[in-house]
């Protein structure tokens, strides 16, 4: 996995999927409710686990999705 | 649970010590099994009364509890993984165990005994009633069996501390061939072996319909034998390749594809601050794992540090 440089916008992570993660994914794609991209629902459901385990985030408010 | 209405009885019988009973009990029935004394341990063995290959599944059971206890069900074996029992009734001086097999005649010559009553051998004198062999007994499930586990894996056996008149219901939610045997073990059963009662109620309208609700609602996550690739019983003991056969390996080759996730600056510091509490040894690895800890809420997995 390559990990890019912190830019003043943010960085850019890049994830492996494998078919079955993907099944998952495309299942909470089509429920509709984290979004229409790939990138939308995993960025969501990440910001998802972040409030579920109280993870801080300094701009929690940024939203991009 | 609500408290159920149980049919007429039309099994009422007492197992001596260390003795076990074949006896099938049908969807809808269920299955009592009493203290006479007190602080005798019982293990349990259950076969599909119309498909003897399917059977109890201990390490089934215990993917979802190593305690099942009043309102846990009793499943078969991976392969099928379908509901079997539910524990309807079970008193809290009744402790269950499915981590700790079955004694057997190795375990105590090993230990010093000469021939000497284990639950192996009295499961299979139980079940050649049914032309059942002792390789079809499996591990089973351990009712009034107090044992207990530490995490470096070590285990003991504590008091059983049963008392006469406590009771285990077992609803069936298929028709089952129970069998209980009456632990021939030593500490299990605080040193002397006692009686045990059987009784099998009949069905009613409620306990079919809840074995047919708990059947229902669990069968889009099991298999039946129509489900299988081989599906005939072997006749032969000795194991040779099938030729031409090629395994279908579920999802074979594992291909993976790179999805890019852009995130914000306090996004990517808290992934960060994530993998310092271990949850991945890259961001990717890190984003993933909580992509899907966050979206399997049932998932087995130990909280994050």
């Amino acid at each position: 996995m390559i990990e890019h440089d912190e830019d003043h916008e943010g960085t850019t992570v890049e994830v492996e999927f494998d078919q079955q993660q993907d099944f998952l994914l495309e299942k909470i794609r089509r429920a509709g409710r984290h979004g229409t991209t790939d990138e939308e629902v995993i960025r969501n459901v990440f910001r998802q686990f972040l409030r579920q385990h109280g993870t801080s985030m300094d701009a929690a408010d940024e939203t991009r999705s | 649970m609500q408290p159920m209405r149980h049919g007429r009885k039309r099994v009422d019988l007492v197992l001596r010590p260390v003795s076990g009973k074949a006896l099938p009990v049908h969807k809808g029935e269920v299955l009592r099994l009493t203290q006479v004394e007190g602080e005798q341990c019982v293990d349990f063995n259950a076969f599909n009364l119309h498909d003897y290959k399917e059977h109890l599944g201990q390490s089934s059971t215990r993917s979802h509890t190593w305690r099942p206890r009043q309102g846990d069900i009793i499943w078969t074996q991976h392969s099928r993984y379908r509901p079997m029992y539910l524990i309807l009734y079970m008193p809290d001086t009744c402790v269950t165990d499915v981590l700790g097999g079955r004694c057997s005649f190795a375990l105590r010559l090993r230990e010093g005994f000469g021939a000497h009553t284990n639950c192996q051998d009295t499961f299979a004198e139980a079940i050649g009633e049914y032309g059942l062999t002792p390789d079809d007994v499996h591990d089973s499930l351990n009712i009034f069996a107090d044992t207990e586990w530490d995490p470096s894996g070590n285990w003991w056996i504590n008091a059983n501390t049963s008392k006469k008149g406590d009771h285990v219901d077992l609803l069936a939610i298929m028709d089952t061939l129970a069998v209980p045997v009456l632990c021939g073990g030593i500490a299990s059963n605080n040193f002397s072996y006692k009686p045990i009662r059987i009784e099998v109620f009949e069905l009613t309208d409620e306990s079919l319909k809840m074995s047919e609700r708990i059947w229902s609602e669990n069968a889009p996550f099991t298999r039946s034998l129509g489900d299988f690739r081989i599906q005939e019983i072997r006749l032969g003991r000795e194991l040779r390749p099938v030729p031409g056969y090629e395994p279908r390996f579920v999802n074979y080759p594992i291909v993976k594809r790179t999805i890019r996730v852009r995130l914000s600056p306090s996004e990517h510091r808290a992934l960060r601050a994530l993998r310092g509490r271990g949850l991945g040894s890259t961001d990717g690895d890190a984003l993933r794992a909580a992509f899907i800890r966050a979206a399997v809420p049932g998932l087995q997995v130990r909280d994050l540090p």
